[in-house]
């Protein structure tokens, strides 16, 4: 989790991604913001984001993406 | 067949009839031949296209499951006693073969499309150069008319094969029903885009006669031929006239552009948004629920605001097959990775925000039609929506710095204003007889405007092919579209809250809404409606 909390951080330090869970649906991050996230996500941990992951509830909260990131782990 | 013709209606009533009458197991192969059908009535020669692309597309999605099968069952074969990275290694090997199918057989079925829109485009442009360099040569001028609904059905076919590439759906076994999710009727004139996973299920389940499917269905098909024979083809006299080479080879103001591009704004919102409703309400009617392509357009209150609220479908096709993909390619995110370590995480986030609009409004740009007017109009776009971006923490320092209230409703009316006015310089690059007119056109709404036109003083704004009687009937329907607009952006779902009035007030909206088309509707002996604008896309 603070790999992650690391990571997101270095995009937007302005965010408390420890406490927010609407981090999609509440307008904090944009899709720019995502891309960003992704690129950093996939090089740290050397999995494979596509498209159609790109959902809110992947990315609503730090823990969310942390749920990504092992499930990508698991399936591959 | 036009979709506000009265055979068109007759073939309808012919289609849910047999539909619902036939065992629900066979409802697909009904909707498959009635698709055929239609396609048929609308000329023979554009059949090889849909063929082609069917054929080929089933076959593709077959090959890419029978590739993801096979490396499954390897897996599966191998037991626990391999380890994870040879797993892996496997699933990789896949992944790329996939990948280059998925390529392939989109550059395929994009190079019919490109070819049909570019053939003609590109050998006269090729002419010109010869031209221009005054050298004695020529290639003959291709002109393709582009098959009905080509755009739609490649769109959708990319898309499926996508998804199956993705391992997100299971390639269709039955090429009948694969051919009916290409052929749809009601949507292959003009959409929306939809996804097989979707959609494609729902065409392959049975139905069964629903009384509110019928009679909301019959709703949205009567307020789409509102939108379209009432105010659509009415104001399309207006348009013609202003965007005509007559016109603007002549002198010509400010008041009168803008009037133009307003009642080309109204038509073209009539004309695509009704035959979005009318193909939704037909679709309905057999039970089945397409996606939603138009949201209060007019209510946006940013460009990229417009593009989330107008043909949806076009722009979440967008988003999935290109936008995101080419903000997740490595050459782009290593840039904005460099940028933002470089110059901070605002520079970071320009990287993505420049390429990837460029990349999908050059891509809207074609997809319309291959003429510069469209490709400079997507430029124009994305320059309007990464700048936006761009300036975005300018525009905080901005408002903070004057004090402006950004949340009160007046804020939300400049800006769904200033949208509106970004759009009217996007409406004259696509409607100008040319580049050139489109560019004095824009140019005279900087300059002083004949206000005795909109007040009426000398008659002129009457002489557009609407009359004074013809304006009225137009205002009061502009205006009955409006406050649908404005309760819809409160949330209201309108048939849902008619369809809990009471008998009367409920039957005599409807009755009023049904005799208002028919007598403003525009037709009649000797006339034709007017083809839909989207369907030659």
């Amino acid at each position: 989790m603070d790999k992650i909390l690391e990571i997101l951080k270095s995009i937007r330090d302005d965010v408390d991604f420890e406490n927010e869970t609407l981090l999609i649906d509440g307008g904090i991050l944009d899709s720019f913001d995502i891309v960003s996230i992704v690129a950093e996500l996939c090089a740290e941990y050397d999995i494979t984001i596509t498209a159609d992951m790109l959902e809110p509830k992947n990315f609503n909260s730090a823990a969310a993406m942390l749920a990504l990131v092992e499930s990508i782990l698991d399936e591959e | 067949m036009s979709f506000t013709s009265f055979n068109f209606f007759l073939f309808l009533f012919g289609v849910i009839l047999v539909y619902y009458l036939v065992p629900k197991k066979l409802q697909w192969a009904v909707l498959l031949i009635a698709s055929y059908g239609f396609y048929l009535s609308t000329g023979t020669d554009n059949l090889a296209y849909i063929i082609f692309t069917t054929l080929f597309t089933y076959c593709a999605g077959r090959f890419m499951q029978r590739q993801r099968n096979k490396s499954q069952k390897k897996i599966l074969d191998m037991g626990e006693d391999v380890s994870r990275e040879k797993k892996r290694e496997i699933k990789k090997i896949t992944a790329q073969k996939v990948r280059t199918i998925q390529i392939v057989t989109a550059l395929i079925n994009l190079g019919v499309l490109v070819f049909v829109k570019t053939a003609g485009f590109f050998t006269a442009n090729i002419n010109q150069f010869f031209d221009f360099f005054q050298w004695n040569a020529s290639v003959p001028v291709v002109n393709i008319i582009a098959p009905l609904g080509l755009s739609y059905y490649t769109f959708n076919s990319i898309g499926y094969l996508i998804d199956v590439g993705r391992g997100k759906i299971e390639a269709e076994k039955h090429l009948g029903k694969f051919a009916l999710f290409v052929s749809f009727f009601p949507s292959i004139v003009q959409g929306p885009l939809f996804r097989y996973g979707d959609v494609g299920q729902q065409l392959q389940q049975p139905h069964k006669l629903e009384y509110n499917n019928l009679k909301f269905g019959a709703q949205l098909i009567l307020w789409g031929c509102f939108k379209k024979l009432v105010i659509a083809d009415r104001v399309s006299a207006i348009a013609s006239a202003i965007f005509s080479s007559d016109f603007v080879s002549g002198e010509f103001n400010g008041a009168q552009v803008f009037f133009g591009v307003l009642a080309y704004s109204f038509q073209i919102y009539g004309d695509f948004s009704g035959g979005t409703d009318i193909t939704r309400g037909v679709a309905q009617m057999l039970g089945i629920d397409l996606p939603v392509n138009f949201e209060q357009p007019f209510f946006a209150t940013s460009m990229a605001d417009f593009w989330r609220r107008w043909h949806m479908s076009l722009g979440a096709w967008m988003r999935e097959f290109v936008f995101f993909p080419v903000m997740l390619c490595k050459p782009v995110t290593a840039l904005s990775k460099s940028f933002r370590n470089r110059f901070g995480s605002h520079a970071g986030k320009m990287v993505p925000s420049v390429v990837a609009p460029m990349v999908v409004f050059f891509l809207i740009g074609i997809w319309h039609g291959i003429s510069w007017q469209y490709i400079v109009n997507g430029l124009y776009n994305a320059i309007i929506i990464s700048s936006s971006v761009a300036l975005a923490p300018v525009y905080v320092k901005l408002a903070e710095k004057l004090r402006v209230n950004t949340e009160a409703f007046s804020f939300r009316l400049f800006q769904i204003l200033r949208t509106f006015c970004v759009l009217c310089i996007s409406r004259i690059i696509v409607k100008a007889p040319s580049l050139w007119d489109a560019m004095r056109m824009i140019r005279s709404l900087f300059r002083p405007w004949d206000m005795d036109f909109f007040l009426g003083n000398n008659g002129e704004i009457f002489s557009y092919g609407v009359n004074e009687k013809q304006m009225f009937v137009l205002f009061i329907s502009i205006l009955v579209l409006l406050v649908v607009g404005i309760l819809r952006e409160g949330g209201m779902k309108i048939r849902e809250t008619l369809d809990k009035q009471n008998l009367i007030f409920r039957w005599g909206m409807v009755l009023l809404l049904f005799v208002f088309v028919l007598i403003f509707g525009i037709y009649g002996p000797g006339y034709d409606a007017s083809d839909f604008i989207y369907g030659q896309f």
